[in-house]
């Protein structure tokens, strides 16, 4: 949760300043895109001004987003003072945020810095990580590219068997993208591996399944052109010169050659002129490779000079021209030590010890050792790679393990999260329910109490109202029978005595007769107003509310419209009518203070009103939403009636309960 | 003067009162030579059983106010009343009650129509023997309170038969629809018809059974 929030609210500061930031990026692209096209010198002004814009927005995206950018285009236009410091900032950047997308992008620039250095340790080291922040990445085209110049560095070390395992890798990633011209590469590379494991039938094979790839590419240029010569050039070491002969017309034949590319027009040249040399041909062979070297020296390509002078020497020793020859091979292996191209060195010696005899056993000293050398150099720096790949590999290793042990602590603290969870909320509901329980239990027993009360109290009226019914009848049958019995009885006596005995004796009678009447109507009026205990359900209020005003100290007044019918009033109205009335005065006992409390029943509109008013101190808004309130909500509800509740400070508090009043069609 | 003395019976639980008849007869006889030959009876049944062996009697006093006897159907004197009218139409009836129920009298009225009618309270040693003479001679004889309700219900003409005023007693026994139905030889529906109809007169028609009850019993149907 609190995560979720955290990062809301970054979106939300993000977006406010996303405006400011649009036109920033979009000048920062802009002059990105022009520095990629335009002459070294006016790219490194736009890059520098995008470099400084990009400081100055100080912008945590932004940096990660361009700084990379811009170091490659410098690095592209070869401005290394920029490219060194824009590296080198983007780099520690990415390091402080963790980007590894601008990471891997900035060692990626590293890598390509040291090659094209020749720094082949920096440049793999630079690889390697770069690789590593990559490897998750949903690019897979970048490892692929990046193992591909791996491969390169490797077979540059003559490390093959290294360089086909990465060229092998790179393809693996890049096969799926499609990425025609990187696959290209990497099989040309292959083919370039094999040449020099001197497996010339596999080279041939990679060769043709690199042109295979340039079929897809639309402006296949140079490329072709490479790939026919590096072919023609194994057909020349494996002895099939016409083959060899044949590619190289075919790149010679391509149109614009010579201007588009001259050093490989040269090369082409040079390679064709060596392989008739080879195949013995040596017709107007000369000029061919006079002409091979008075280009590439004119373009002041040093390496391709030293090839054509070795050639020369070749064509020198094999027309017996030794002098020649070995002027040639002189001036090959000086500048190949010049250039330090070490491979053409050893081949400019193997040509001198050829020629000149007499030196010969100082120019084989000199192979012997140089060649030595450079093996012990070789396995030197294999070593160093060797812990290089090792290290990566056991970082990577380790890395996998832990990323292997998070996802197993994650796994295991989300699903303990979710128990407890799972466990809390189980407790809550069972808890919840328990009180639910609880609570409908309450109201049950209430309501059973309630009814044993007025099953209680209707007993009592019933007996009460037998007891009256028996005198009465008793008063009737026999007092009043009895009376009139020994009154007709003695009236009948035949009395004597005077007059006035005799008068007293018939007013005596007489008044025995009224004595007898009023008995009667007494034993009548007994009997009347002898309704059910329907009506007592009106008493048992009135008792309640009696009972709690004693308790409460508070003077009770209890007021009911005569036209009510409380027969009307069925059980399950009547119990919870005495709940809600119970609990209101439960209230005001507790909280009002009140001196007096008044109880109304009316009639209005079909609704039985019942009104409960104290002039207590009143309640808060907050009380009037209280627990104690929650039952006479309910209980109303369940009568489908209404609750309101009014309340002022100091003056009191009037609840208003409405219910429906049937009344019954006569 | 009739030489012929009156067969008569005194049907009276009370026998203060049915002393008082007595005497009150004698003196009837005394001064105006009329003779009667007394029975008593205290129950509806020893009634009924006299009513048999004699074959009849000329004059019947009747009270109204006699112990219930479910088994033979006689649950006040009323009941006793109509069986002798049936039976013995020329039978002279003289009712005594001491309920002064305008609901009562007019029932009394309507079914037995007796020769003489005496409310309790109405009577005493002065007005009772020529009230005996003058329903003898020109019946019928209605004393004070029965003309005083006779006119008072002149327009109103409802009555409760025999069967409500069993139904009424059933109910204050406490017995069930289904029994009353069963003793009545009715349905269940119409007795429960009838009850309804009853609480109607009795205005108690949101009243349950024991309201009807008591009502009835208020009025002296019970």
């Amino acid at each position: 949760m609190v995560l979720m929030v955290l990062t809301t609210q970054c979106q939300e500061t993000s977006h406010q300043r996303e405006q400011s930031n649009t036109d920033t990026e979009a000048r920062i692209t802009m002059l990105i895109s022009k520095a990629k096209v335009t002459d070294p010198d006016s790219a490194s002004i736009y890059l520098n001004h995008a470099y400084k814009l990009t400081r100055n927005t100080k912008e945590g995206p932004i940096a990660g987003k361009y700084l990379w950018k811009i170091a490659y285009q410098a690095f592209r236009q070869k401005d290394s003072s920029l490219f060194k410091e824009v590296n080198r900032e983007s780099l520690t950047y990415a390091r402080k945020v963790k980007d590894t997308f601008a990471l891997g992008h900035s060692h990626w620039n590293y890598g390509a810095w040291y090659l094209s250095r020749i720094r082949y340790d920096s440049a793999y080291y630079h690889y390697g990580n770069a690789l590593r922040m990559f490897e998750n990445s949903s690019e897979a085209s970048y490892s692929g590219q990046i193992l591909y110049n791996m491969g390169i560095i490797l077979s540059r070390l003559k490390d093959y068997t290294g360089a086909e395992v990465l060229a092998f890798r790179a393809i693996a990633h890049l096969e799926p993208q499609q990425k025609h011209k990187q696959l290209y590469l990497c099989y040309n590379l292959l083919g370039v591996i094999y040449e020099e494991l001197s497996e010339y039938d596999k080279a041939i094979i990679y060769h043709t399944k690199a042109l295979e790839y340039l079929e897809h590419i639309k402006d296949p240029g140079i490329y072709l052109l490479d790939s026919q010569n590096n072919i023609g050039l194994i057909y020349q070491k494996t002895g099939d010169q016409k083959k060899a002969i044949t590619y190289f017309d075919q790149a010679l034949n391509a149109p614009f050659l010579k201007q588009r590319d001259v050093s490989l027009y040269a090369r082409l040249l040079d390679n064709k002129a060596f392989s008739r040399l080879l195949n013995k041909d040596t017709v107007g062979l000369l000029p061919q490779l006079n002409r091979a070297l008075y280009l590439r020296d004119s373009i002041s390509n040093k390496a391709g000079v030293v090839v054509s002078k070795l050639h020369l020497a070749s064509y020198y020793a094999y027309t017996g021209d030794t002098i020649r020859g070995i002027q040639e091979a002189d001036g090959a292996y000086g500048l190949a030590q010049k250039i330090r191209n070490n491979r053409d060195i050893l081949l400019s010696l193997l040509l001198l010890a050829d020629l000149d005899i007499s030196k010969r056993p100082e120019y084989l000293r000199d192979y012997i050792s140089l060649n030595q050398e450079l093996i012990q150099r070789e396995r030197q720096t294999r070593n160093k790679f060797t812990r290089i790949q090792y290290e990566t590999n056991k970082y990577m290793q380790r890395s996998r393990e832990l990323s292997v042990q998070n996802a197993q602590i994650f796994f295991i603290a989300s699903s303990l999260v979710l128990i407890f969870a799972l466990l809390y909320f189980y407790y809550r509901q069972r808890a919840r329910t328990k009180v639910l329980q609880l609570e409908s239990a309450e109201q049950k027993a209430n309501e059973k109490i309630y009814l044993l009360t007025i099953k209680q109290h209707t007993r009592f009226q019933e007996g009460k109202i037998d007891e009256r019914i028996r005198i009465s009848e008793m008063l009737h049958d026999s007092v009043v029978a009895d009376l009139y019995g020994i009154r007709l009885n003695w009236g009948y006596l035949q009395l004597y005595g005077d007059k006035n005995e005799m008068k007293k004796h018939r007013e005596y009678l007489t008044v025995l007769k009224s004595i007898e009447n009023q008995i009667r109507d007494a034993s009548h009026s007994l009997r009347e107003n002898l309704t059910s205990h329907a009506i007592d359900f009106f008493r048992m209020i009135s008792i309640l509310l009696k009972n709690r005003g004693i308790t409460g100290g508070f003077k009770t007044i209890v007021e009911a419209d005569p036209r009510i019918d409380w027969r009307l009033l069925d059980d399950f109205v009547r119990v919870n009518l005495y709940c809600v009335i119970e609990e209101a005065l439960q209230n005001c006992i507790k909280h009002a203070r009140a001196k007096t409390v008044n109880l109304q029943f009316s009639l209005e509109e079909g609704f039985l009103i019942i009104t409960l008013r104290d002039d207590g101190i009143g309640m808060s808004n907050k009380r009037i939403k209280g627990i104690g309130l929650k039952n006479i909500w309910s209980r109303t509800r369940k009568m489908k009636g209404t609750v309101s509740i009014s309340s002022i400070a100091g003056e009191g508090t009037t609840l208003t309960v409405a219910i429906p009043y049937k009344t019954y069609k006569l | 003067m009739n030489t012929e003395p009156y067969q008569t019976l005194i049907v009276e639980d009370h026998a203060l009162i049915a002393m008082g008849l007595e005497v009150a007869l004698k003196e009837t006889t005394r001064k105006s030579g009329i003779s009667f030959e007394l029975q008593r009876a205290y129950t509806c049944s020893q009634a009924l059983s006299l009513l048999n062996h004699s074959g009849g009697f000329d004059l019947v006093f009747l009270d109204i106010q006699l112990p219930p006897e479910p088994d033979t159907g006689m649950l006040s004197g009323e009941d006793l009343g109509l069986e002798i009218r049936r039976r013995f139409p020329e039978t002279i009836i003289v009712v005594s009650t001491a309920y002064n129920e305008n609901i009562r009298i007019h029932s009394i009225l309507k079914n037995v129509n007796p020769d003489g009618f005496f409310v309790k309270g109405d009577m005493d040693d002065l007005n009772l023997v020529p009230a005996i003479v003058s329903l003898l001679d020109n019946p019928p004889y209605y004393s004070q309170t029965v003309l005083r309700s006779i006119r008072h219900y002149m327009s109103n003409d409802f009555i409760l038969n025999k069967y409500d005023r069993q139904l009424l007693f059933g109910l204050d026994k406490g017995h069930t629809m289904d029994v009353i139905a069963n003793t009545l030889s009715l349905s269940r529906s119409a007795v429960v018809k009838r009850k309804q109809k009853l609480k109607v007169i009795f205005g108690v028609e949101h009243g349950n059974d024991r309201d009807l009850t008591i009502k009835a019993r208020e009025k002296g149907f019970i």
